[in-house]
């Protein structure tokens, strides 16, 4: 399907200071914004030959993966029309730069949830797709992109390819986790999961150390959700100690009297806002041990299953709409991997022992099981263990240590990912994603004049043959 | 209009301020008519609105130079010789291009898309208009109206003759019950202003929609779209000829 090149209308691009969502690094980035479906053809082929451009959602990615540093990026955030809901299977057709909360809004009163769901949920669909995310479930039920039927991608020529895991699958998987570089997502086919509440049932467990960490981690799951949140800066027999929630979609009979008479309200809380930039201070080491150290104690010991609303389980930071401004000017830096089953055990010993030793870590840190991968060449989730861990940003000791995580990682097995990331080293790029050159062929057929580009790709070379 | 629900008939409704304008009709129950050059964009809409708030959602072409599609969008709109409860004009086009200045052709395609067409519709509308007491019908012009620049003639001469349409037509359907309205907005963040306006100064769509309906509801002749514009263009009239004429063009 050809998209018509519309009369002439300029369109013109705006220079910005541009960063992810861990606000470093900065880029100066000149950003198009497109109004109108037949817009985008239009933006992209109008670039100069040698320039590459970047579609960019929210930004919530959280290092460099949608900037452009002296480039181009395209925000597709006005391009967020819901196309078709069929109720009966459950699918969802919109445009991609529909937001999970946009999606929700609209399915959730009428029984739907999102089947994958990150962390927050102010992402565009697009980006969800892009990065191929996950959620608390992976371990149960895959990633974002098993749940996706079929996409609309903008190739480099401006034209639009349909596909899906039948319908030129080569290039669907491409672009689950293929971080933009197949082109722009106009558009996607959701699949949704029935649910009966907008209520979660959830316990918690407290665990000691590594060891019980590990040891409830790999029992087999009897809910749909499970994620521990560790205590990065716990030492010595304390090391790794965590609290495993276990939640399930609450059914209207684990609902009281007050919840069963509007199971499906969705309560969108007051919402805060950083109102300025702290110094970059205020997340020293010594306070966020001594946060961890409070937050455990005060967990609950027994878990007596409680009833929460879905959004605050699912998307617990979205109440405070600017969260990231408390790393202040700085920012700080995500680093998540995953390593495999057997090797998992040491890797996650060696980083926790480093970053308590170092004090390099912060509040929030998410340990997680995931089950197998998909077919996406560059899609991150892999059976094993993952890790993810916010580091403020500053210090000359930063980079090394986590370059010496990268080789650990990598050694066994693992890797980074890269909708996370901000500063991976080329050099362990293709020991991490083994099919990333089988991926960039694709990609080169797909674009082949190397369009899309960002500055993410150009740090890692991860287009070069 | 159709029974109990109301309808606004929203002309130009794929701009940016139009969709937010559509989507706060619809989330309060409204009917809607959609009236656009853009069908794909416009059905897209439609389709959105209606799957998100269950709205009754109609669209219908609209295109400046096709003075068959003015007939066809007010035979769409009037129901029973009365018109919708709100009509509400967004047509406009900005010229892009500094070689336009000198394309005759050009120059008449802006007249009409932001005059003209505005003169058609409601020459067509206004049977139903004076057998409807309580409508409202709305302008979204510009402060480009209030005084002509070296920047952009065409579009602000074009404005200025709406607003003068506008304030005729105000006297006119007054003793009927029908109120008319003019919105003379500064910069909206959208394509008109990116990359054009500073940010600092740019207001968001969403939020000139809700001023725009505020003023509807409030029955007021003419609105500054935000505020301050009224006082800007005020002081920007009041500086003599001869002063203005120096002025660099910005």
């Amino acid at each position: 399907m050809r998209v018509a090149p519309t009369a002439a209308v300029q369109h013109l691009a705006v220079e910005q200071r541009l960063s992810g969502w861990g606000r470093w690094p900065m880029t100066s980035t000149s950003v198009f914004r497109a109004e109108r479906l037949r817009e985008v053809a239009d933006i992209v082929r109008s670039i100069a030959p040698d320039a590459t451009i970047i579609a960019r959602g929210v930004g919530t990615a959280y290092g460099d993966a949608a900037t452009n540093d002296h480039a181009f990026a395209l925000d597709i955030r006005a391009l967020n029309k819901l196309i078709a809901f069929d109720e009966e299977r459950g699918t969802l057709a919109c445009q991609g730069g529909v937001t999970l909360q946009a999606v929700l809004d609209t399915v959730l009163p009428r029984g739907w949830f999102i089947s994958v769901s990150p962390g927050t949920s102010k992402s565009t669909v697009a980006g969800c797709f892009a990065c191929d995310v996950h959620g608390k479930n992976h371990h149960t039920a895959g990633s974002f992109a098993e749940y996706v039927e079929e996409i609309h991608l903008l190739t480099g020529d401006g034209s639009v390819t349909i596909c899906s895991p039948s319908r030129d699958p080569e290039l669907f998987w491409a672009t689950a986790g293929g971080m933009g570089m197949t082109g722009v997502i106009l558009q996607l086919t959701l699949r949704l999961k029935r649910v009966e509440t907008s209520f979660m049932r959830v316990r918690y467990r407290k665990l000691r150390d590594l060891d019980e960490t590990f040891a409830a981690l790999g029992e087999p799951a009897t809910e749909t959700y499970s994620v521990a949140w560790i205590d990065c800066l716990a030492r010595g027999a304390t090391l790794g100690r965590s609290v495993l929630g276990l939640g399930e979609h609450a059914t209207l009979d684990q609902l009281d009297a007050r919840q069963r008479s509007a199971p499906l309200a969705r309560v969108r809380g007051r919402n805060l806002r950083v109102p300025f930039t702290p110094p970059s201070g205020l997340m020293s080491t010594t306070a966020m041990r001594i946060f961890n150290a409070a937050y455990y104690a005060s967990r609950p010991s027994g878990s007596e299953p409680q009833i929460e609303p879905a959004t605050g389980y699912f998307y617990p930071l979205d109440s405070v709409e600017n969260w990231n401004t408390l790393y202040g000017r700085r920012g700080f830096v995500e680093y998540q991997f995953v390593a495999p089953m057997n090797a998992a055990h040491e890797v996650l010993r060696f980083i926790l022992e480093r970053l308590s030793r170092t004090g390099h870590a912060s509040f929030l840190s998410v340990v997680k099981r995931m089950r197998r991968g998909n077919p996406g060449p560059l899609s991150f989730p892999a059976e094993g263990y993952t890790l993810a861990v916010d580091i403020p940003n500053g210090g000359p000791t930063l980079l090394p240590m986590l370059r010496q995580f990268d080789d650990r990682v990598a050694a066994a097995g693992g890797r980074v990912y890269l909708a996370k990331d901000s500063r991976l080293g080329p050099e362990h790029l293709d020991r991490m994603y083994p099919r990333r050159r089988e991926w960039a062929a694709v990609v080169a057929r797909a674009d082949p004049t190397r369009r899309f580009g960002s500055t993410l790709e150009r740090r890692l070379g991860l287009r070069d043959a | 209009m159709t029974g109990d629900t109301p309808t606004a008939f929203l002309v130009g409704a794929t701009s940016m301020v139009a969709q937010h304008l559509a989507e706060q009709y619809a989330m309060d129950g409204w009917s809607l008519v959609l009236a656009a050059r853009d069908a794909t964009e416009c059905r897209l809409l439609a389709e959105d609105i209606r799957i998100r708030f269950g709205a009754d959602v109609r669209v219908v072409p609209f295109l400046a130079e096709d003075p068959h599609t003015h007939a066809a969008a007010v035979a769409e709109v009037v129901r029973e010789e009365a018109c919708p409860a709100v009509t509400l004009v967004l047509l406009g086009q900005i010229s892009t291009s500094p070689a336009d200045a000198y394309d005759p052709a050009a120059a008449r395609r802006m007249v009409d898309a932001n005059y003209t067409s505005t003169v058609s519709l409601v020459t067509h509308l206004l049977p139903a208009l004076e057998r409807t007491p309580g409508a409202a019908i709305g302008f979204v012009t510009s402060v480009a109206g209030d005084r002509g620049r070296a920047g952009n003639y065409l579009y602000g001469s074009a404005k200025a003759a709406v607003n003068v349409f506008a304030q005729g037509l105000r006297a006119r359907l007054h003793p009927l019950g029908v109120h008319v309205l003019t919105v003379k907005l500064g910069f909206v963040d959208t394509r008109l202003s990116y990359g054009r306006a500073p940010r600092w100064m740019v207001m968001s769509p969403a939020r000139a929609a809700r001023s725009i309906r505020r003023a509807v509801s409030r029955r007021v002749d003419i609105a500054y779209i935000p505020w301050f514009w009224r006082w800007i263009m005020l002081l920007i009239r009041v500086i003599p000829e001869g002063a203005f004429k120096r002025l660099p063009a910005r």
